[in-house]
């Protein structure tokens, strides 16, 4: 039953997706005129092409990202609460963002750069803490433990730093909860490129997940060495994640929930459920992103707030639903 | 043949397997059996290409294990582990890894699973779509580790059948018990490990006449006549 009609749900997810892009780029805290915008006529066609445009296309990225790294770092841990965060990525990111903010607050246009490489350093560093821990064959629940380490660090250091500079606080909060509200098409080129890369190879690797699923000794005895698909998994994780990271804060939540509505409605297997998180991702953001731009009219809530309060109901629903079948 | 020669495998100071050498042809069924502990799945793992480090050799037809591609190492051995794993897929997605699974297991009766999704299934029947998924893939060896643990005794003869079947069409079958008396009902020849070391490998026959199972064991041997005549061997405490 729940094999049947997997592209009637990924059209009618493709669907709700354009149109709530559309959404996002025909409304907003501010009316404007759609017909003159859409010639590039005066300032509706600014708000349109330079901030909404930017934003639309940030919200979709971040989406496809997060919700393919939550896939993916499920799978390579064989635990489905692990999100990117549990690999360090959102704590690395905020200690390098707050670390940037203190030391170098003029530099403001390089803090994604400090983002990105905040949080691929921190996942490094799980990955090499699990990797001595792990043994040979790169236990998962290594990779957790490990994470769970590396945030508890990063995170005493975040505290530090806001607690002798006090004056950062307000731009890292805005960061931390994560939005859309200054996203520039200029930040967007290089984790846009990333991140389309990235998700084209998490397809690619949808058959050598479903071997990792089997578990180390029949993905074994299938030729894998689990250990090295696990870390590659991973790896691919952390750039999805990070690149994300960059332009749109610590949008943690959807790469945790994501990956469960999508494997609900595609019945399980890698390659349904990682083509369902790459549209049902963007649309979560893009809904939410709307709902924080237009629900307090003419000021604005960050999209990380709707995100909690969309996906957690529907998560819990998941969870009781699942503990009763 | 596959050919292990003074194979180890430990994990720090504490050898899981210690010194293992024996021979396995083809068109055979060895049983291998020992205590909780004894390497039994270390065994089974180090042929499957679990570990790639060990010492001591594993060759396949003459070629070191470790050198196969993992291209070639996906025909060289199949497994049925002894935990199985629960992934979220559908039985149909998981059999379609080898052809043939999804109508071996409706030859087992149990087609109406078949859209189910694996953490779904009972103990049995999810012993039965990996043992179906195991039999199906082309492979040099066929590795059982204690295939019959949660079977009921319908799917337990269906399960000897088809392992016998395979050491019929020239296949090298392994399989490890727990039930000696299963193991000789089943195997052609007995592989016993203690503690990680090779304990006795012989013929089925010459572990019956040579009474390892009570020597290694402690068992004693019951011998009856079944309601059809037919004479069999069971050990007891």
């Amino acid at each position: 039953m729940a094999d049947c009609g997997i592209g009637r749900k990924a059209a009618v997810l493709a669907v709700l997706l354009v149109l709530a892009a559309a959404a996002s780029l025909a409304y907003g805290s501010t009316d404007i005129d759609l017909a003159s915008a859409l010639r590039g006529e005066g300032p509706d066609g600014i708000i349109l092409f330079s901030i909404r445009l930017p934003r639309t296309a940030a919200a979709v990225l971040s989406g496809m990202a997060l919700a393919a790294a939550g896939v993916l770092i499920q799978t390579a841990t064989g635990n489905d609460l692990a999100s990117p965060n549990i690999i360090g990525m959102n704590s690395g990111a905020g200690f390098a963002v707050l670390l940037f903010l203190s030391f170098f607050p003029e530099l403001f246009s390089l803090l994604p750069i400090a983002a990105f490489a905040g949080g691929i350093a921190a996942a490094a560093a799980v990955f090499l803490i699990s990797s001595l821990t792990g043994g040979r064959t790169g236990r998962s629940s290594s990779l957790i433990l490990a994470g769970i380490a590396v945030n508890a660090l990063f995170n005493a250091l975040i505290s530090t730093l806001s607690s002798l500079d006090p004056d950062v606080m307000g731009s890292y909060s805005a960061f931390s909860i994560g939005g859309f509200a200054s996203v520039r098409g200029s930040q967007l080129a290089v984790p846009g490129a990333i991140i389309i890369a990235s998700s084209a190879a998490a397809l690619l690797f949808s058959d050598v997940m479903d071997a990792i699923m089997l578990g180390d000794e029949l993905a074994s005895s299938f030729g894998y060495r689990p250990g090295h698909i696990r870390a590659m998994l991973a790896a691919l994780a952390a750039l999805l994640a990070s690149s994300a990271v960059s332009f749109s804060g610590l949008l943690g939540f959807v790469g945790l929930v994501t990956p469960h509505i999508a494997s609900h409605l595609s019945g399980g297997g890698s390659r349904r459920t990682l083509v369902l998180s790459l549209l049902l991702g963007p649309l979560l953001v893009l809904l939410s992103d709307l709902l924080a731009r237009t629900a307090v009219r003419p000021s604005e809530l960050p999209a990380g707030v709707f995100m909690a309060m969309l996906g957690v109901p529907f998560f819990i629903f998941l969870l009781i639903r699942r503990a009763r079948r | 043949m596959i050919a292990v020669a003074g194979l180890s495998i430990r994990t720090g100071s504490r050898f899981l397997l210690e010194d293992i050498s024996l021979d396995l042809e083809e068109g055979h069924i060895y049983a291998l059996l020992g205590d909780n502990g004894s390497g039994k799945t270390t065994f089974i793992r180090s042929l499957t290409s679990y570990f790639h480090s060990y010492s001591g050799s594993i060759l396949y037809d003459g070629r070191e294990l470790r050198t196969f591609s993992r291209k070639e190492r996906k025909t060289l051995h199949s497994l049925l582990p002894q935990l199985l794993p629960s992934p979220d897929l559908t039985v149909r997605r998981l059999l379609s890894m080898a052809d043939g699974a999804a109508e071996k297991l409706c030859s087992f009766g149990l087609e109406r699973i078949m859209d189910s999704r694996v953490p779904a299934l009972s103990g049995g029947e999810r012993q039965m779509v990996f043992l179906a998924l195991a039999l199906m893939r082309s492979a040099r060896l066929y590795a059982f580790d204690e295939p019959e643990a949660s079977l009921d005794q319908r799917f337990r003869g269906k399960t000897e059948a088809e392992i016998r079947k395979l050491r019929d069409e020239g296949r090298t079958v392994i399989v490890s018990f727990h039930d000696i008396s299963r193991a000789l009902s089943v195997a052609d020849d007995i592989i016993v490990l203690s503690g990680g070391s090779l304990a006795a490998f012989q013929s089925r026959d010459a572990f019956l006449s040579e009474r390892t199972a009570e020597k290694l064991f402690g068992l004693s041997r019951a011998q009856y006549i079944g309601e059809d005549g037919r004479e069999g061997i069971i050990f007891i405490e």
